[in-house]
C-alpha cells in the first residue's frame, strides 16, 4: 500500500492570508492571471461593501480555460514560477503570474469563490466551479472535498469571471484606494506618453509585441475614476532634466541627461559593467517654482499634484509593475536621502517621477513570495547599484554645471561694475567743473565706503546663517541615519525577549518597555529636524496660520511633556492666512518656545506648573500672534539687547534664535514687540503680520 | 588610580529628575545586589529639604543626576546637592551626561565634587572606590589625582564674545602643550582686572588628574605679569 503527504485545511489559510498578507497585491494578483491570458481588458467590480456582505468580481476577456487547464493549472496551488521563456500564445507577453499563493489569498477573502470561464480554444463552451472554503473548515483534510467542474454550452464570448462572495469587512476603504493605485500603476500608464519619451531615443530593449493592443485593468470605483484623472495627463515635458541610464544584455551601460525635447545634453558610458538583466531607468526631474514655470502652459500645482500621485520610481517588468517601488513612502533608490546630504543637482521623490523598465526574460530577478518587491538578490542589487551610479554621475555633471553657471554670473556682475564705474568716471569728467571735482570725488568715497560697511555686514549675518545652516543640514543627515539604529533596537529588543525564559519575561519587560520609551523619545526629537527642513514648508505661497502653528504644537508635544510643560494654543475663530513660507512661521515660533524650555529650566527659578501658551487673532489691520510662558521673564540682559547675535542669558544657548526670530518677521514685512514680564508671568512677544489681503492689495 | 577593589556600598541614595533613568540605576544597582534608594519628592527651590531627606535615608553613598530642571524635580542642579552633601561628609558622586557647555559650568566647582562621572564611563563596580575617594577627601587625605599644588596657570587668551569672560590657559605643570578653557569665574575676585595674554597665574591645582574634566582650581589669587617676567 503506497500513501501520501496529506494537508489540513488550515494549509490553505498559511499559504494565502498569512503569505500574502496585502489584500490589494492579491486582486492584482488575479489580474496579473488575465494579463497572461492574452485579456486586453479586465474589470475589477466591489458590489455591496457596506452591506457587510459584499462581493468582488474579476471579470477578463481572455483566452479563459478548458476544463483540463482549470484541473491541472488553476486549481493547483503553488507550483514554481511560469516559464518566462515561454510567451503568450496570442499576444507573445512574458508571463507575470507566480505560484499562485496571492490568487489563493485574494480567493480566501469571501466565504465562496465561482469561476466561470469559456475557453477560446472550444468556442460555445462555458466551464464553472464553486470553492466553498466553509467546507474546509469542517473537512479534515483539504483532499476531502470534493469539487466539480461543470461544462455547459454558451454563446457569450471567451473569457473569465472570478466572483468572491460574502467577503465581510475585509475590504476596508483604504484597501480599495490602495488597490486603485496598483490597478492604475499596474500596467505602465508612462507607456501611453510612449511617442513622446520614445523622441530622440535610441531602440530600446523591448519584449512587447507589435500585435499586443494592450492591457488594461480597472476597478469600477470612484477612487479609480479621481486617481485616473489625475494621472491620465501627461507632464513630462515640463521636466526641468531627465536622467536617464540603459544597461544592455551584456550589461553596459551608458548614461544620459536629456532635456525636456528629449535632446542628449551630456552622455558617457559607466566606468563598469552591471550584473543586471537589461533595462532602461528614466528620472524626469522638475524645479517646482513659479519662476522655472513662468513660460509654461502648465502650472506649478498641477504639475506638483500629478507627481504627489505618480512620483517615484517605478518599476515595470516586461511591461507589468512591480510593486511596493515608487509607491507611497517607497524610496527604494533613496532619493531623499541623497538629497538632503547634498541638496544641489538632486532631485527628491517630490520633485521627480521615474521608472526602471525591465526585460526579466532571464528570471534573475525573483519576486518574493508576498508579491511585494523583489528578493534582494544579486542581480537586483546590481540594478539598483546601475540606477544609483547613474544618479550619482548626473549630480556631479549637474554641480559642475550649476559652478559653471555661478561663475559666469559673477564674472559678468564684475563686468558690469567695472563698466559702471568708467561709466561714472566718465559722465564726472564731463559734467563736473574741476573746482566741485574734489568735494564730489569725496562724497562718493564715502558713500562707497557706507555702502561697503554694509556689505560686509550682510556678509557677516550671511556667515551666521550658513553655520546654522550647516548644523542644520548635518542634523538632517543624522536624523535621516538614525532610521537604521532605531529599527536595530526594535528587532534587538525583539531577539533579546524570545531569548528570555518565559518565568523571567515579566521582570524583564520592564526594562524593556523602558528602552522601548526611550527608542521612541528619541525617534520624535529626531524627526522635529526632518519635519522643518522638510520642502513643502519651505514654497512660498498662502499659509494658514492656525494650521501650521496647531502642527508645529503637535509636533513639539514629545519635547513638551518631556520638560512636564503645557503648550496651550488659542487660534482666532476666523482664519488667518499670510503669503510666505509656513518653515519662516516653523522657526519664529520654534525659537520662542525653546526660548521658553530654557528659561523654564534656569538655576534657582521655581514653577510648578510650566506653561506656554500662544494665542493668534486678527485686528482692524494686522495679524497678532502671541507667544507668552510663566518662566518669571527676561532678567540679566536688557530687552533691547535680547535681538543681538549672540546674546543669551542660559549656559547652553546660541544666542541666535531671536536674531532668527526678528530677521524671519522682518522678511515678513511684520514687527515684534517683546515685554520682559507679562501678567502671565514670564516673557512676552507679540508679532504683528500683515494680512494676506493687503499683500495682495499691495 | 591608587584605590582597587573597595567593596561597594550595601545601599545608595538615588536622585534622579528622569524616571526612566532612575528605574533604570536602580535596576543596575539590584543586579549588583545594592540596594537602591530613590527620592521622588518635587523640591522646588528648597535645596535644604532634600539634603536633609538624604541625609535621613542613611544610605553610605549618594548619586546625583546633574540637571534635575528638565523634568521639574528642582530647580537648582545636582552639583549644588553633591557640594552640599560633602559639607555634611556624605559621600556622594554627581552623574552627568558631560556635554561641551557643563563642562565649564562644572569646572567652576569641580574642587568640591570629589566624584563627577559621566554616564557613559559609570561603573556599578567602582562605586566603592567612589565613596573611598570621597571620604579619603573629607579626612584631608585625598588621593593623588584630587591632590592639589601650586602652579602656574599661564593665561593664553582672553575672550569675552558676548557672555562670561573665558580665558584659555596653559598649565605647565600638568601638560604643557594643552590649552584649556578656564572660566573667570574660578579665579579670586581681586585677581580679574587688568589681566592680559602673556600673564601668569598662581593657583592650587590638582596636577595629578589624569583628565581635563577632573581639574579643579582653588585660590586662584596671585597674577604675574607678562612684562615683570620678561626681564628674567
Amino acid at each position: 500500500m503506497t500513501d501520501h503527504l496529506k494537508f489540513s485545511p488550515d494549509i490553505l489559510r498559511r499559504l494565502g492570508e498569512e503569505l500574502v498578507p496585502a489584500i490589494d497585491q492579491g486582486i492584482v494578483e488575479l489580474v496579473k492571471n488575465a494579463y497572461d491570458a492574452d485579456a486586453t481588458t479586465c474589470e475589477i467590480a466591489l458590489v455591496g461593501l457596506a452591506s457587510g456582505k459584499g462581493s468582488i468580481s474579476i471579470l477578463d476577456n481572455g483566452t479563459g480555460m478548458t476544463g483540463k487547464q482549470i484541473r491541472r493549472g488553476w486549481l493547483v496551488i503553488g507550483r514554481s514560477e511560469k516559464n518566462k521563456n515561454s510567451l503568450t500564445p496570442k499576444y507573445n507577453r512574458v508571463p507575470v503570474g507566480d505560484k499562485g499563493l496571492g490568487r489563493l489569498a485574494a480567493l480566501r477573502l469571501g466565504d465562496r469563490v465561482t469561476l466561470t470561464t469559456r475557453p477560446a480554444a472550444e468556442p460555445g463552451k462555458q466551464y464553472s466551479l464553486v470553492l466553498d472554503w466553509l467546507q474546509y473548515e469542517n473537512a479534515e483534510l483539504v483532499e476531502d472535498v470534493e469539487l466539480a467542474i461543470k461544462e455547459a454550452d454558451t454563446d457569450r464570448p471567451q473569457g473569465t469571471e472570478i466572483r468572491i462572495e460574502n467577503i465581510g469587512d475585509r475590504v476596508s476603504r483604504g484597501t480599495v484606494s490602495k488597490l486603485a493605485r496598483s490597478l492604475l500603476l499596474l500596467s505602465d500608464p508612462f507607456a501611453r506618453f510612449g511617442e513622446q519619451l520614445e523622441e530622440n531615443k535610441p531602440k530600446r530593449n523591448s519584449s512587447e509585441s507589435d500585435s499586443d493592443p494592450g492591457f488594461s485593468a480597472s476597478l469600477l470605483t470612484e477612487e479609480f475614476n479621481d486617481l485616473q484623472a489625475k494621472v491620465s495627463q501627461s507632464y513630462f515635458n515640463d521636466a526641468e532634466y531627465r536622467i536617464q541610464a540603459e544597461v544592455d544584455d551584456k550589461g553596459s551601460a551608458v548614461f544620459r541627461i536629456l532635456d525636456w525635447k528629449g535632446d542628449v545634453l551630456h552622455q558617457a558610458p559607466a566606468d563598469e559593467a552591471f550584473d543586471a538583466p537589461p533595462f532602461t531607468f528614466d528620472l524626469w526631474a522638475y524645479i517646482l517654482n513659479s519662476e522655472s514655470f513662468s513660460t509654461r502652459t502648465s502650472t506649478v500645482s498641477e504639475v506638483r499634484n500629478w507627481l504627489s500621485e505618480l512620483g517615484g520610481v517605478h518599476v515595470y517588468e516586461d511591461g507589468i509593475r512591480v510593486p511596493p517601488y515608487g509607491g507611497a513612502d517607497n524610496d527604494w533608490l533613496e532619493l531623499n536621502l541623497r538629497r538632503a546630504r547634498s541638496p544641489e543637482g538632486r532631485p527628491s521623490t517630490n520633485t521627480s517621477v521615474g521608472r526602471v523598465k525591465v526585460t526579466n526574460i532571464g528570471g534573475s530577478l525573483v519576486q518574493k513570495t508576498d508579491r511585494i518587491g523583489y528578493v534582494e538578490n544579486f542581480a537586483f542589487t546590481e540594478l539598483k547599484r546601475a540606477c544609483v551610479e547613474a544618479l550619482n554621475w548626473a549630480a556631479r555633471i549637474l554641480l559642475k554645471e550649476r559652478d559653471r553657471k555661478r561663475e559666469a554670473e559673477k564674472q559678468s556682475k564684475k563686468e558690469k561694475a567695472e563698466k559702471a564705474t568708467k561709466n561714472l568716471e566718465r559722465v564726472l569728467n564731463r559734467t563736473v567743473k574741476p573746482t566741485e571735482r574734489r568735494r564730489v570725488d569725496s562724497a562718493i568715497r564715502s558713500y562707497v565706503e557706507q555702502t561697503e560697511k554694509e556689505a560686509d555686514s550682510l556678509r557677516e549675518e550671511l556667515e551666521l546663517y550658513r553655520s546654522l545652516a550647516t548644523a542644520g543640514m548635518t542634523s538632517a543627515v543624522f536624523a535621516h541615519e538614525i532610521g537604521r539604529p532605531l529599527k536595530l533596537i526594535d528587532s534587538g529588543i525583539k531577539g533579546l525577549m524570545r531569548l528570555i525564559p518565559a518565568e523571567q519575561q515579566d521582570a524583564a519587560g520592564k526594562r524593556v518597555e523602558r528602552i522601548q520609551t526611550s527608542r521612541d523619545r528619541l525617534s520624535s526629537f529626531v524627526s522635529i529636524p526632518l519635519r522643518l527642513l522638510s520642502k513643502s514648508k519651505r514654497r512660498t505661497g498662502k499659509v494658514d496660520i492656525n494650521a501650521a502653528i496647531g502642527s508645529l504644537v503637535t509636533m513639539l508635544e514629545p519635547v513638551s511633556a518631556y520638560y512636564e510643560t503645557v503648550i496651550e494654543f488659542v487660534p482666532s475663530e476666523d482664519g488667518l492666512f499670510f503669503n510666505g513660507t509656513e518653515a519662516l512661521l516653523d522657526g519664529i515660533l520654534l525659537n520662542l518656545v525653546l526660548n521658553s524650555f530654557n528659561a523654564f529650566q534656569r538655576e534657582s527659578f521655581e514653577q510648578e506648573k510650566r506653561r506656554i501658551k500662544i494665542e493668534t487673532w486678527s485686528d482692524t489691520t494686522s495679524i497678532v500672534i502671541r507667544v507668552e510662558d510663566n518662566a518669571g521673564g527676561i532678567d540679566g540682559v536688557g530687552i533691547e539687547d535680547i535681538w543681538l547675535p549672540g546674546v543669551t542669558t542660559v549656559a547652553d544657548g546660541t544666542g541666535f534664535g531671536l536674531t532668527i526670530v526678528r530677521d524671519s518677521i522682518k522678511d515678513l514685512n511684520g514687527t515684534i514687540h517683546a515685554d520682559a514680564l507679562s501678567d502671565f508671568g514670564g516673557a512676552r512677544f507679540t508679532i504683528s503680520l500683515r494680512p494676506m489681503r493687503e499683500l495682495f492689495a499691495k | 588610580m591608587e584605590l582597587a577593589g573597595v567593596e561597594p556600598p550595601p545601599s545608595v541614595t538615588i536622585i534622579d529628575d528622569d524616571p526612566e533613568d532612575r528605574e533604570d540605576l536602580m535596576d543596575l544597582l539590584r543586579d549588583h545586589g545594592i540596594e537602591p534608594r530613590p527620592v521622588n519628592d518635587r523640591y522646588g527651590q528648597d535645596i535644604d529639604r532634600l539634603v536633609a531627606d538624604i541625609l535621613a535615608i542613611g544610605s553610605s553613598f549618594v548619586i546625583c543626576d546633574y540637571r534635575l530642571q528638565p523634568k521639574n524635580f528642582a530647580s537648582f542642579s545636582g552639583s549644588k546637592v553633591v557640594r552640599r552633601l560633602g559639607m555634611s561628609k556624605q559621600p556622594a558622586m554627581l552623574l552627568t551626561m558631560y556635554q561641551s557647555n557643563n563642562r565649564l559650568e562644572l569646572r567652576q566647582e569641580r574642587a568640591d565634587m570629589p566624584v563627577v562621572v559621566s554616564r557613559r564611563d559609570f561603573e556599578v563596580e567602582r562605586l566603592g572606590d567612589y565613596a573611598e575617594i570621597c571620604r579619603r577627601e573629607f579626612s584631608d587625605n585625598p588621593i593623588d589625582q584630587r591632590r592639589p599644588h601650586r602652579s602656574l596657570i599661564a593665561i593664553r587668551d582672553i575672550r569675552n564674545n558676548h557672555g562670561p569672560t573665558e580665558l584659555d590657559v596653559v598649565i605647565p605643570n600638568w601638560r604643557p602643550d594643552e590649552s584649556i578653557i578656564l572660566p573667570e569665574l574660578c579665579l579670586a575676585p581681586g585677581v580679574t582686572t587688568g589681566l592680559e595674554v602673556g600673564d601668569y597665574l598662581l593657583g592650587d591645582v590638582n596636577v595629578g588628574a589624569e583628565d581635563e574634566d577632573d581639574l579643579f582650581f582653588r585660590n586662584v589669587n596671585e597674577v604675574i605679569k607678562a612684562c615683570e617676567i620678561s626681564d628674567l
